[in-house]
């Protein structure tokens, strides 16, 4: 089946900070979670799906199609929905509904008015009035509406309570259960991924450090704690990063079974969650 | 191009009746107390050019832009759909002021006068001027920038008129070039004639203006 | 030992909103997490023993001082960190630290500067300059340089990613090292209160609804998933909230040993998260 989003050595940069040869891939009928540290490059990523900015070298399709090449069409079957969503202040909720549901072609209006009954929108309502979590809402309904099969949210969940954010989630989770579709989104909230999604990418500086199903990076991904054994140069290849805490070292790695073969049963290797890895990365001493 | 025009409607409301009523009552009001529509034409022309570069600025202030960007369309359909909007908006202010100066009780300008073929190619080319020229700026820098720029125009407005001690030459000479231009036009060509030779040129340069827009449009980062 | 914090029914009115009885204390030298979901009350708490709002009846005492009598002593041994922390963003940040520090008696401009370097903040930078993270840390290293003895954070954490996350919670946690000092914050990132908490207290619809040492929380409440025999009526008592779905049953209870007892192995009885407390007390349907 066609991937939803394919991604290959996507370019762009801007003064201090480069996205490099980004590739990854999204399958049909699951949910990604993007992750990567403030200013790696997530929300450049999502802008250049939706060519909001202009890529340098590189390739996007959404499901099979390129985007540049096919941008109504392409577009037609994304639902976005912005970090901080914004529309015209004081225009009322109907009217943004109304001037949005004609671009597409697959809009629903009962599915909308069912949602926002669900959701407990004021329809009559200045969008202004409206609480964050509520435009939030708002936004996603609209994405909802049109009968998107790529869902593309950038923090949809931050600043929203636990509640209303399991909730979001279990209601992406229930939109794929139509296995034609797919959802990607970023998150600084990895509790909520590790529940939901069935694929985490993580950026760093830019760049690609991984892009795996969530059970391959619980089964291979480890940190490694344990003296200065760790630090053997022969054996450092096992580790993506290492670093010395006052308690002794400690070291990453993605090859957890290796490991646990290669050292002495006093070195623990506790599965690494996605936090660890990123933070890992971020304070680390990384080496080759 | 239809969808996003209704849209740019539906979502401005109500900014369209706030200044798409004000700016042809006030221009139908001031103009109807002029003996010569010149001036009315050239002022009015101001106006009515700078309402649909508000209209779109609300979105700029809003952050709103991202949002349009993404929804099915391409940036070309977007920056076209923008102009004709902007011709119909302005279009619909300018008659309606006209129809007000010539209806307003008390004024001195007669149908003759307001709808004279020199005065409407005066009113469009004043217009054109006006927004081939802003909306491009405007396109680029946005608002904040656009502003930026009219004040500076001002400044350059004042040090025109003091230079005027030193050159000795009004500046209000070269407002008066333009009526002057369309009257020799008409002299020269008659009024089919000039109004056909205006309008192809007044349609050139809003051309070259669309396709400037649309470069930097196509450019722009969101 | 007094408490740094006391509350006794608190209670103000705004209408269509009301925050009533609500009581709970801090020990010092511990962290208390305040949870709830938007719009319950917690920012309406902190502004009210910070006296940003008046009170309509109770008592609040911080250090045993009644934050109205002895407004100003109080103010100068608390140290608060606003959500979107706000300073003279025009400002140079040694520049903000010179406007304010004149407020406070035991203003430690050593300290303010060895903090600063700390977290990496340029003191030459303009305050409007920083990113989210920084401009956190900075409120914090404010809060921290006039010696405050108490805390308060409403959502610090907010929009940061874990990397600078962790950083700020640790940072949280050296500063009650000193057992004078204690820490109350609200966050929706049930997550890190999972973390560092040693006390949670959870408001909803302006009360509250426990304020309990964490691991008494996480050792009581539970999710027990069954069919829906786990309803008879004489279990009914047992649970807070109640879910079903098609032949399922998820329930929430406050006395998981009591649920053990009775149910036996006809369900599952599973340690809850405190996101699952929230959950199925806004989503279920109460009962008891």
């Amino acid at each position: 089946m066609t991937a939803a989003l394919e991604i290959r050595n996507l370019r762009k940069h801007y003064k201090g900070f480069a996205l490099q040869d980004v590739t990854f891939t999204v399958p049909a009928g699951t949910i990604m979670g993007l992750v990567g540290a403030n200013g790696a490059g997530k929300t450049t990523i999502i802008k250049l799906i939706l060519n909001l900015v202009r890529r340098e070298g590189g390739d996007i399709r959404v499901f099979g199609r390129e985007i540049l090449a096919h941008e109504k069409e392409v577009k037609s079957r994304i639902g976005f929905v912005h970090e901080t969503p914004a529309f015209i202040e004081d225009a009322l909720l109907k009217d943004i509904a109304a001037a949005v549901a004609p671009f597409y072609p697959k809009w629903d209006w009962p599915l909308f008015r069912s949602l926002i009954g669900e959701f407990g929108l004021p329809l009559d309502k200045k969008f202004k009035k409206l609480s964050h979590g509520m435009k939030m809402k708002f936004s996603l309904n609209l994405a909802l509406a049109h009968g998107a099969d790529l869902l593309v949210l950038d923090e949809p969940t931050s600043g929203l309570d636990p509640v209303f954010r399991r909730e979001l989630l279990e209601r992406l989770s229930g939109i794929l259960q139509d296995e034609g579709k797919a959802v990607l989104f970023s998150t600084h909230i990895t509790s909520d991924l590790e529940k939901t999604a069935d694929y985490i990418t993580l950026i760093h500086e830019g760049a690609l450090v991984f892009s795996l199903p969530k059970d391959d990076i619980c089964d291979s991904w480890a940190v490694v704690k344990g003296g200065a054994e760790l630090l053997d140069p022969a054996r450092r290849c096992f580790f993506r990063s290492v670093r010395e805490t006052p308690y002794g070292v400690e070291a990453l790695t993605s090859a957890a079974a290796d490991v646990r073969a290669a050292f002495p049963s006093d070195v623990v290797v506790d599965r690494a969650s996605v936090e660890d890895i990123m933070i890992f990365f971020e304070e680390g001493a990384p080496h080759a | 191009m239809l969808n996003h025009m209704l849209k740019d409607l539906r979502l401005n409301r109500r900014g369209l009746l706030i200044f798409g009523s004000f700016y042809p009552l006030y221009m139908g009001f001031f103009g109807s107390r002029l003996s010569t529509p010149t001036i009315a034409a050239i002022l009015g022309a101001f106006l009515y050019g700078i309402v649909p570069i508000i209209i779109f600025g609300r979105e700029d202030r809003f952050k709103a832009s991202g949002f349009g960007l993404s929804l099915p369309t391409t940036r070309r359909e977007v920056i076209r759909s923008r102009y004709l909007l902007s011709w119909i908006l302005m279009a619909v202010c300018y008659l309606a002021a006209s129809v007000l100066m010539v209806v307003m009780p008390g004024g001195k300008l007669g149908l003759s006068n307001v709808f004279a073929v020199r005065t409407i190619l005066i009113s469009l080319t004043s217009m054109t001027l006006l927004f081939s020229t802003l909306m491009p700026l405007f396109v680029w820098l946005g608002m904040a920038g656009l502003m930026a720029f009219l004040v500076a125009i001002q400044v350059l407005g004042i040090v025109f008129m003091l230079l005027r001690f030193v050159v000795g030459r009004s500046v209000i000479a070269v407002v008066r070039a333009l009526p002057r231009a369309i009257t020799a036009a008409v002299d020269a060509l008659g009024p089919a004639g000039a109004a056909a030779a205006v309008v192809a040129l007044l349609v050139l340069i809003n051309v070259i203006s669309l396709a400037v827009s649309t470069r930097i449009f196509a450019k722009k980062e969101f | 030992m007094d408490n740094a914090l006391d509350v006794r029914n608190l209670a103000k009115d705004y209408g269509d909103f009301r925050l009533r009885d609500v009581s709970f204390s801090l020990p010092r030298g511990y962290i208390m997490g305040l949870i709830g979901p938007n719009g319950a009350g917690k920012t309406t708490t902190i502004k009210l023993i910070l006296n940003l709002i008046r009170r309509d009846a109770g008592e609040i005492r911080v250090f045993g001082l009644d934050n109205l009598a002895r407004e100003v002593e109080v103010k100068s041994r608390i140290g608060f960190v606003h959500d979107t922390p706000c300073f003279f963003e025009h400002l140079t940040l040694q520049n903000v630290a010179k406007t304010i520090a004149p407020f406070y008696r035991d203003w430690d401009e050593v300290l303010f500067r060895r903090l600063i370097h700390d977290f990496g903040l340029p003191p030459r930078k303009r305050f409007a300059k920083l990113s989210r993270g920084m401009k956190m840390k900075f409120a914090l290293a404010t809060a921290l340089s006039h010696k405050s003895d108490l805390l308060i954070l409403d959502e610090p954490t907010s929009g940061l990613d874990p990397v600078f996350r962790r950083d700020l919670l640790s940072r949280l946690l050296g500063f009650i090292q000193d057992e004078g000092k204690s820490v109350l914050f609200s966050t929706h990132i049930t997550a890190d209160l999972e973390r560092i908490a040693d006390f949670i207290t959870f408001v909803r619809d302006g009360k509250i609804v426990f304020s309990s040492p964490k691991d008494e929380i996480l050792g009581a409440w539970a999710v027990v998933k069954g069919g829906p025999e786990i309803l008879a009526s004489e279990n009914l008592s047992l649970f807070k909230a109640v879910r079903r779905r098609e032949f399922v049953v998820q329930a929430l209870t406050a006395d998981a040993a009591e649920a053990r007892r009775r149910l036996g192995s006809g369900a599952i009885v599973e340690q809850a998260t405190l996101e699952d407390i929230m959950f199925y007390l806004s989503k279920g349907n109460g009962h008891a």
